[in-house]
């Protein structure tokens, strides 16, 4: 195969997963090549998905002894196979990096042979770029399941970002669509990781090891566990192993897919949309998962965002002074920000905040209205009313996906 | 009223200090870019000022292209000077609002430039041709210094250009697109990549138009593809589906 052929089957491969993230790592490397990362991530291009490319994405091969139902990869799928060289892989990465058109490598791969023959492959790859060539840019590398730990702690002195993807909500689903794959055998990656992290936090003669911490991804849509289950699943990895991220991705109809999957028709992009907003509620705005989505309702409402749901389900809470409530308060209310609420913050300590500066902060201040006392305005009988919900969902909400 | 020519944060720096110590106050002064009748601060002690947030703000907004960007600044510096120590803390207030918006557009435009330069090889060299909103080259071109440190390199842009050769940033005057190479041959291996990372099931050209402003599609190689990625999405998708119901 031809080096072009290879790299449209294998970036083809590679897609599935959401991340392209290159934030996060803030480090000087040593080393006479190219790169650099100076803390925030750059997007160099946007498909037509809507989605960013900051990275080279790719699987080093796309031959897999797995059997996961979901994923294109697996072994009894009939796509075309191939395998990049670590040369290849090498050369691809410096001469994008060096047109500008990437931060780095974001490199996975089907498993071949063993978990560690895997493993230790895309170590290698790492170690090439950073040792024999100084590249300084983001590396991403996924840590294979099932891999010894000491392969899965030296990728770290390599990669900024490790990742091993939890692929699915519950231990069940993997049981049903994964089953190779196993809980404890996912979340052991985390913690050799995590524990290697902690082990360098706070020394100062650490090396640098993994410096954009880890990330996970889940897929969601195609098992029927509902939300709650994956918001439990992302909060309980996030407070266990430190995690940076959890991404949400879209159940997708793959090519040749497995006959035990539901013939599913599009990726429910809203249900992820709405992911992606109650996580930003657990990391930013002090929500507990049991507020965002109780037993009694285990399902993210569709059609308004998780903390309109919230709010009108717990209209007592309300109305928010905006002149005296605390930050954790102020962060409750549907339509604001962490950036609205760092300006009022800021503007009431030397003036009373009225309705015309929430205006002028750009906030969605018809969501909000109803929940706050600004110093001339009430919401008044507003929150009593059955029909509050109609001026939270406002029409045409755009489905912007906080990738 | 006096008239004042300024190139430059560091010369506008200068000046406003001068104007602070002769008590000038904004409507009586006169900021131009390129004034035919020259200028008549005439040099002396300048008052010392010292704000780390103006500080932060004023330079970026100082390569800001709006006309009023001068006037603006001496503005907002006289009124934290005279009185209102706290005018940048009144988030709404116009003139802040004003400034930090700005702030915001340069900072974003210097993001841009960091995102969509695409270097063409030539010989030894990796030549750009770029169009910035702002002007933004000289508080961008260090970062390509440093992360590009071990490359020749050169940014060519209409108003400015920046040259690296592995010992010294200079800078020269503006050039023009054909100045720059007019391919490269990684770029379609580049395009391969583009077409195919791409998930035709989660079509969404609106985000794509809000994240990556139009005015630098026609630098961007693999925006050639994007009507035919676009065109193909809905087929790809179809067919995926049939080829699943009958298998």
């Amino acid at each position: 195969l031809h080096l072009a052929e290879k790299l449209a089957i294998l970036s083809d491969a590679a897609k599935y997963d959401a991340s392209c993230a290159s934030s996060g790592s803030n480090v000087r490397r040593a080393g006479k090549g190219v790169g650099s990362t100076e803390g925030m991530g750059i997007c160099h291009s946007y498909t037509p998905d809507g989605r960013c490319v900051s990275l080279l994405k790719i699987l080093l091969t796309n031959y897999c002894i797995f059997d996961c139902k979901y994923c294109i990869n697996r072994i009894s799928s009939n796509v075309r196979r191939a395998r990049f060289s670590v040369a290849e892989v090498v050369s691809l990465t410096l001469e994008f990096y060096k047109r500008n058109y990437i931060e780095g490598l974001f490199l996975s791969s089907g498993i071949i042979r063993d978990s560690d023959y895997t493993m230790e492959q895309l170590v290698e790859i790492a170690r090439t770029l950073r040792v024999e060539h100084g590249f300084k840019g983001y590396i991403h590398l996924k840590t294979i399941p099932g891999a010894q730990d000491e392969l899965v702690q030296k990728a770290g002195l390599f990669a900024d970002r490790l990742s091993v993807n939890i692929e699915l909500p519950t231990d069940e689903d993997l049981r049903e669509l994964a089953p190779e794959k196993n809980r404890p055998q996912l979340e052991r990656n985390m913690a050799t990781v995590e524990n290697k992290l902690a082990e360098f936090r706070g020394e100062k003669k650490a090396p640098i090891y993994a410096p954009a911490g880890q990330s996970t991804q889940m897929i969601v849509g195609a098992t029927p566990s509902p939300d709650r289950e994956v918001l439990r699943t992302a909060d309980l990895l996030y407070r266990s192993y430190r995690l940076r991220r959890v991404y949400y991705s879209a159940f997708s109809p793959i090519q040749d897919a497995h006959p035990g999957l539901a013939v599913r028709a599009r990726p429910p992009l809203l249900r992820e949309h709405r992911l992606y907003q109650a996580d930003w509620m657990l990391r930013f705005y002090g929500f507990r998962v049991d507020e965002i989505v109780p037993l009694a309702r285990p399902e993210l409402a569709l059609d308004m965002d998780p903390k309109s749901a919230w709010a009108l389900q717990n209209r007592e809470f309300f109305p928010v002074n905006i002149n005296k409530a605390g930050k954790e308060a102020l962060l409750r209310v549907p339509g604001f920000g962490t950036r609205t609420v760092q300006k009022i913050l800021r503007l009431r300590r030397v003036q009373a905040v009225r309705l015309d500066d929430l205006k002028k902060m750009r906030c969605a201040l018809e969501r909000a209205k109803a929940f706050v006392v600004t110093a001339d305005h009430t919401p008044g009988r507003l929150l009593e009313r059955a029909d509050l919900a109609r001026y939270l969902a406002p029409a045409g909400e755009q489905l912007e996906l906080a990738l | 009223v006096i008239r004042v020519q300024v190139d430059g944060w560091e010369e506008w720096r200068k000046a406003a200090g001068r104007l602070l110590q002769l008590e000038q106050s904004p409507d009586q002064v006169l900021w131009a870019e390129n004034s035919l009748f020259g200028e008549d601060l005439s040099p002396g002690a300048e008052q010392e000022w010292n704000d780390a947030e103006f500080e932060r703000l004023g330079s970026a907004a100082a390569c800001h292209r709006s006309e009023e960007r001068w006037d603006l600044l001496y503005r907002v510096l006289w009124r934290l000077r005279n009185h209102e120590e706290t005018l940048l803390e009144r988030v709404t207030d116009p003139d802040t609002m004003l400034l930090v918006r700005m702030a915001r557009e340069v900072e974003r435009d210097c993001h841009d430039m960091k995102a969509y330069v695409r270097f063409r090889k030539a010989g030894e060299w990796y030549v750009a041709w770029h169009r910035p909103a702002h002007r933004v080259v000289r508080r961008t071109a260090p970062f390509f210094m440093r992360r590009f440190r071990s490359m020749n390199w050169s940014i060519l842009t209409p108003d400015t250009s920046a040259y690296w050769d592995g010992q010294e940033l200079r800078y020269g005057p503006g050039m023009p697109r054909s100045a720059a190479p007019a391919g490269d041959e990684l770029e379609s291996l580049w395009k391969t990549y583009y077409a195919n990372i791409f998930n035709p099931a989660r079509v969404n050209p609106r985000a794509m138009q809000r994240d990556m402003p139009k005015r630098h599609w026609n630098t961007l190689p693999e925006m050639e593809l994007l009507d035919d990625l676009l065109r193909g999405a809905e087929k790809r998708v179809q067919e995926m589906e049939s080829a699943n119901k009958e298998g």
